[in-house]
């Protein structure tokens, strides 16, 4: 009853949140916005459905997907650090979207960019599963500790890439190594529902496979289901929703990694599905709050939204911790 | 006195032919700039032939192509600068690392910091040049660039709001403490931008900008594309307000030396 009462009060705080998005950030926007029809021609009125809308969407799908990419890699790897941007496999896709638009010109957001981002991915989840399946012990501390290597290895290029570049502006490619939320058309916002959501849908609707997994292996077999095509499977879906989300944003972290922890911590979710579903809902929340928090820190300045979801999720995290 | 005035014609000659105005009898210092700024600053002082060494992306004049680098821009090594045997080296305080500074003196190398932030800036940073580094008796040249800078200037009465947008995603403006904001405001132009900001080249809040539409919009690009996609954006977010909306070229526009100055009358001629 006390979880439950404390799952409500966060959740309204969240949504009252969501409502200062709307109508707060940079540019507060009135009520009369919708209602006087001279309005429809203001400034406020473009803002709103020009700017916030399309934001809006993309921020809460965004945060969702990386919350829900995070929780199932936990799952898949048995690990509580387990997380694309701690395993490599954020930077991975970033290196190959800014080798995409430095070398060959792409712009980060097309499809051919999007394809080098997802081979990328691909090349490092490869080499997590060949470190996991060919090591004697097939340790998973091992292979997050691979990660972790590969993930600095291609930290490294990364920043060495974009150092490389003309010096004269170059703080638009900064936002690869902070995140950005850019801004983006309603049409696109729906496009890139349309890509997630159908891979959202079909890593829950598989959950209990996920389940299985988190009892370990052995479990896993006696279940009927291969374990590491299991595994296979989901790294490969994982990675185009990674994919997908990152090509606009660049690397976001700590949602992936704070968020299903803190819903563990205050729901105790029985099943992996409820845990990614819970997951997604928080994480969207959490990312839209630090989106608008970015925008009113000191209008009209727009901090790199990565810094404030480490900011506010770090000591929320710790203090999860410290309370269980 | 009729040496005298022979003397004066050979410093004049050498300023015209583009050699160093620097008299037989002096010796001529080696000269490290840490960025293409000051590297562009020197030659345009008629001092280039001073240089020993520059840092990368100096590419103008095409002589500066051609001169040794110390390393990254950002990460010069000291150990490169050491080897050249400088008797200055020339940091930019706004791409150099401040410890730079500190480790020069520690291995003893005479250094200068210099500061481009503003038209005034650019003048006094020439004139301590002139005076301390190549020991210059006459500063014309910098009394021929106040005189045009000031009957430029003149010419320009109407007032108007403008935007410096350096990059479009995410959305960075230059900051009233840029060169080329200032050099802007001098023709009776207002950044828009909060003058207290001290951000050089502040990310803001896409809203933000929407609501405050300028009179003029300058982008600093070379590329079509980039003008192209702002101008979709601007009659998207400004369907009813007339933004004008002019391209820098980061050729003339990028770097706070004398070419911004040289330049940016008859951009803002047209857009006026």
């Amino acid at each position: 009853m006390k979880r439950l009462f404390g799952g409500g009060l966060l959740l309204t705080v969240l949504f009252i949140c969501l409502g200062l998005l709307l109508f707060g950030g940079a540019q507060a926007i009135s009520f009369d916005t919708f209602t006087a029809e001279s309005m429809t021609n203001s400034a406020d009125h473009r803002i709103f459905w020009l700017l916030k809308i399309p934001r809006l969407l993309l921020v809460l799908t965004v945060g969702g997907a990386l919350a829900m990419v995070g929780g199932t890699y936990q799952i898949l790897f048995n690990n509580s650090l387990a997380d694309p941007y701690i395993l490599g496999v954020s930077s991975s896709v970033t290196l190959g979207l800014v080798v995409a638009e430095i070398f060959l010109g792409w712009p980060s957001n097309s499809i051919k960019a999007m394809g080098i981002g997802l081979g990328f991915a691909l090349i490092v989840i490869l080499l997590l599963l060949f470190c996991f399946y060919f090591h004697k012990l097939q340790n998973m501390e091992r292979v997050v500790l691979f990660g972790v290597g590969i993930n600095f290895l291609f930290s490294s290029a990364l920043f060495i890439l974009i150092s490389l570049q003309n010096h004269t502006l170059g703080s638009g490619s900064m936002r690869w190594l902070f995140g950005n939320i850019p801004w983006i058309e309603l049409k696109e916002s729906f496009a890139l529902i349309a890509i997630t959501a159908p891979i959202g849908i079909i890593i829950v609707i598989f959950g209990r496979y996920l389940d299985g997994l988190s009892l370990g292996d052995t479990v896993a077999r006696t279940l009927g289901f291969n374990p590491n095509h299991v595994r296979g499977f989901y790294l490969v879906l994982t990675s185009l929703l990674l994919t997908s989300v990152t090509c606009l944003t660049g690397s976001i972290g700590f949602i992936g990694l704070v968020v299903p922890h803190c819903v563990r911590l205050v729901f105790a979710p029985r099943s992996s599905r409820v845990l990614l579903l819970i997951s997604f809902v928080f994480g969207a929340l959490f990312l839209a709050v630090s989106d608008t928090i970015s925008r009113s820190i000191l209008p009209p300045l727009e901090f790199p939204i990565g810094m404030v979801t480490t900011l506010l999720g770090g000591p929320l995290f710790l203090y999860l911790l410290w309370k269980r | 006195m009729f040496l005298l005035s022979f003397t004066k014609l050979l410093v004049l000659c050498s300023i015209i032919i583009g050699a160093s105005p620097l008299e037989a009898s002096q010796k001529v210092p080696k000269i490290i700039t840490t960025s293409p700024t000051l590297t562009e600053l020197i030659f345009q002082l008629g001092y280039g032939k001073t240089l020993v060494a520059t840092s990368e992306f100096s590419d103008y004049p095409k002589e500066a192509k051609s001169l040794p680098t110390i390393g990254s821009l950002f990460y010069p090594s000291l150990e490169k600068i050491v080897r050249f045997s400088p008797d200055y080296v020339l940091v930019d305080s706004e791409s150099t690392p401040h410890t730079l500074v500190t480790q020069l003196n520690k291995v003893k190398l005479a250094s200068i910091s210099i500061h481009l932030r503003s038209v005034e800036e650019l003048f006094t940073s020439s004139k301590t040049l002139l005076q301390e580094i190549f020991h210059a008796q006459h500063l014309t040249i910098l009394e021929e660039k106040t005189k045009q800078l000031q009957s430029n200037t003149k010419i320009f009465s109407k007032n108007f709001r403008f935007l410096i947008v350096a990059w479009i995603s995410p959305l960075t403006l230059f900051g009233n403490s840029t060169f080329l904001s200032d050099l802007i405001s001098k023709y009776g132009g207002q950044n828009l931008l909060n003058s207290n900001l001290q951000a050089a080249y502040p990310q803001v809040s896409l809203e933000w900008f929407v609501k405050n539409p300028p009179d003029i919009l300058f982008l600093l690009t070379n590329q079509k594309e980039n003008l192209d996609e702002l101008q979709r954006l601007a009659q998207k977010w400004w369907p009813n307000q007339k933004v004008n909306l002019v391209a820098l070229s980061p050729d003339y526009f990028a770097r706070p030396t004398f070419t911004p100055l040289e330049h940016i009358s008859a951009i803002l001629k047209d857009a006026l």
